[in-house]
């Protein structure tokens, strides 16, 4: 630790004293730290103190050459990332960017197409790491053409993990080529990625080579879009598809129409059996090689986050319509400043499985596990969502938010929340939310927000109120979520919070009782216990 | 952790005397097209970076109240703002309708995997930059309150006058 400072510093120095045309420094510091108290009435454990702290630093020489590393620290993390305890430097990377080649050795992130395939990056939030240590090489031969290449093993918490990833990846701009002059733009792209791993099992003759190939297109006209990618993945038998030897696919299709002041978007998603991990005995978000997008609002408010969607790898077919509309100024409904409108509806279908060529049960271990068809739903529903939202300016001073939500949350499939005696059940779930937004002078508002979310399952309703002020620099909010529909117990999970901003610093403290559940972000999600204590949290970019 | 507060302490001391020019990473159009951000320019004029996602209120609160007054900024000053989406793909085929019916004439582009946004050291988004004309950082500040923008447009007006 010591070392590490005084080389940082060093290295600061050093460089800073240079002329500045020549090297820049870029980096930031996270501090978190938490303390748990115990309180019975939200299952709480007393527990150490936790604190996980980052520091970043990247030295650019000339625009050519990079250095980069991340310090990181982490104490008494809570038991989903247990594993991250301890301290070191956990990101190394040297880049050399000239003559149209960009080559990295070292840890890296990056991610062809939306990710079906391939995607390496780093949520703190969520704990994710997977950050490929290796090499990779990125190529332009001519303008509009990117050629990337790349081989390495993910980060596993502290260690590698033992798979062997291989990659590459195209992408092709053709306006740069043909169609020069043409209003339509089309760009095309495909991807190969591989995975080796010894066959260890002692039961099943495994490949240790899994290639999964792609390809994908975004054509562009004035305001028309289209998007689309397609994957397939060899046989790869693993715990997550209970070791069957089926190929897997994935098909994800979205148009899109808008103009000023109206927006439509309509996708469409196919996933059957795509979890693609560099050990196939790799558990929760540990060693994804892939990212499964989920076709759904990714929501902000605490209560609408209560019943999360989580991607299915395994199968899952879903759609999501979206609609963004400027009801115009001085319009009935629109009034002096105009009304937005946004509506969101997605779904979310288990796939249609009958019984494989081999053996007439689906989904045995060691067989091929399902047949499924390509276009039709299964018969469950996973999910699926409705939002309608208004957003309001009332004058110069006020503005008002209004959301409502529909959801209907599988828990008998997504298996995502706790349950009081172990049943799983469908909960259907309607949400009310009134934020009001009132500015008292410039940079100093009043925000409040009420929400509602009423249930007869599950854990009955909920109720949420919090204010906050934001005063310059400062600002202080209190909130309390209460649910008191539980069948057993009414519990309030009050927070108070307050901190300053200033320019790129930011501290927070909070003191205050949070609920056990999911932490979500796009589908991915992992394990918050219940908590009664103290936070803190400092971040500062430079 | 001593250690790390000490670091910070230095931080805050020295990171007035630092001042970089924007890192060269690839990030992409709504359309799909690679383009490095070394290639920002606006004529030896000032540039606003803003990073943003269609789940940031605050981000999307801030680009809004530009909107408002953007024309008259560019007037006076020639300033440009570039907006750079840090949404993962779940989102990416919702930015071009977003932005459209918002009617943002920003520059856009999108940086699906926080690459750019991992370049700079950005942590937290509302996250803002402003750049003199030779493309130096000079300024920056995260979160945004209402009005915030009046502060803004205060550096940017000392920057061309």
């Amino acid at each position: 630790m010591k070392q590490f400072t005084i080389l940082a510093f060093s290295l600061i120095f050093v460089f800073s004293s240079f002329s500045q045309e020549k090297f820049s420094i870029y980096g930031d510091i996270q501090i978190n730290g938490q303390t748990f108290e115990e309180d019975s009435s939200i299952g709480a454990e007393k527990r150490d103190p936790s604190s996980q702290n980052y520091l970043n630093l990247t030295l650019d020489f000339k625009d050519y050459l990079r250095i980069g590393s991340r310090f990181e620290l982490h104490s008494n993390p809570i038991p989903d990332l247990k594993r991250y305890e301890g301290g070191g430097i956990s990101n190394k990377f040297i880049q050399f960017q000239k003559w149209n080649l960009d080559i990295t050795l070292g840890n890296f992130y990056d991610q062809f197409g939306s990710g079906i395939l391939f995607r390496s990056y780093f949520d703190p939030n969520l704990g994710i790491d997977n950050s490929m240590y290796g090499a990779r090489i990125k190529y332009r031969p001519s303008s509009g053409i990117d050629l990337i290449g790349i081989i390495g093993k993910q980060r596993n918490y502290w260690e590698l993990g033992d798979g062997l990833v291989r990659g590459f990846d195209a992408q092709v701009y053709l306006n740069d080529y043909i169609f020069k002059k043409s209003k339509t733009t089309v760009s095309l792209g495909g991807s190969f990625v591989t995975k080796f791993e010894e066959d260890n099992s002692t039961k099943y003759i495994l490949p240790e080579n899994v290639g999964a190939w792609s390809n994908r297109i975004n054509i562009s006209r004035g305001r028309w879009s289209f998007d689309g990618e397609y994957a397939h993945k060899i046989n790869d038998p693993n715990p997550d598809n209970g070791l069957i030897y089926k190929n897997g696919n994935s098909l994800i299709l979205s148009g899109s129409y808008s103009k000023k002041g109206l927006g439509i978007v309509l996708s469409g998603k196919r996933v059957d059996n795509m979890s693609f991990r560099s050990d196939r005995n790799a558990e929760l978000t540990q060693l994804n090689i892939n990212f499964l997008t989920s076709l759904n609002k990714q929501q902000s408010y605490s209560l609408a986050t209560l019943y999360p969607y989580v991607t299915q790898p395994n199968g899952e077919t879903g759609m999501q319509f979206d609609f963004f509309y400027k009801i115009p100024k001085n319009s009935l409904l629109g009034g002096k400043y105009g009304t937005e409108l946004n509506v969101n509806f997605s779904n979310c279908y288990t796939l249609h499985k009958t019984n494989p060529i081999d053996t007439n049960t689906i989904g045995i271990s060691g067989t091929y596990g399902y047949e499924s068809k390509f276009f039709k739903f299964g018969d469950e529903k996973i999910f699926q969502e409705l939002n309608i939202s208004l957003k309001k300016k009332i004058n110069k001073k006020l503005k008002l938010n209004t959301t409502y939500i529909n959801v209907f949350n599988n828990d008998k499939i997504l298996k995502s929340q706790l349950t009081i005696d172990g049943s799983e059940e469908k909960i259907f779930a309607n949400i009310f939310i009134l934020e009001t937004e009132y500015k008292l002078k410039s940079r100093h508002t009043i925000k409040t927000e009420i929400q509602h979310l009423q249930t007869k399952q599950h854990f009955g309703n909920w109720g949420m109120g919090m204010i906050e002020f934001n005063l310059g620099s400062f600002f202080f909010s209190a909130q309390d979520l209460f649910n008191y529909g539980h069948p057993n117990s009414a519990n309030h999970y009050y927070s108070v919070t307050t901190g300053l901003v200033k320019d790129s610093h930011r501290i927070e403290l909070r003191y205050g009782k949070v609920r056990a559940g999911l932490f979500c972000v796009g589908g991915v999600c992992r394990e918050v216990p219940a908590s009664n204590g103290f936070s803190i949290n400092f971040t500062y970019s430079f | 952790m001593k250690n790390l507060s000490k670091i910070i302490i230095c931080f805050f001391i020295f990171n007035t005397t630092l001042s970089q020019k924007i890192p060269s990473v690839n990030i992409k159009t709504f359309e799909g097209k690679t383009v490095n951000t070394s290639s920002f320019e606006n004529d030896g004029n000032p540039i606003i970076i803003s990073f943003w996602a269609l789940w940031c209120k605050n981000c999307i609160k801030e680009l809004e109240a530009i909107t408002e007054i953007y024309e008259e900024w560019q007037e006076e000053t020639n300033v440009k703002v570039i907006a750079i989406s840090i949404d993962d793909s779940r989102n990416s085929s919702k930015l071009k309708p977003f932005v459209n019916s918002k009617g943002w004439e920003f520059e856009l582009y999108h940086d699906p995997n926080s690459d750019f946004k991992r370049a700079l050291g950005v942590n937290s988004i509302p996250h803002t930059f402003l750049l003199n004309g030779k493309n130096i950082i000079v300024s920056e500040h995260i979160g945004y309150t209402d009005g915030q923008e009046e502060e803004l447009y205060e550096k940017v007006l000392k920057l061309v006058n």
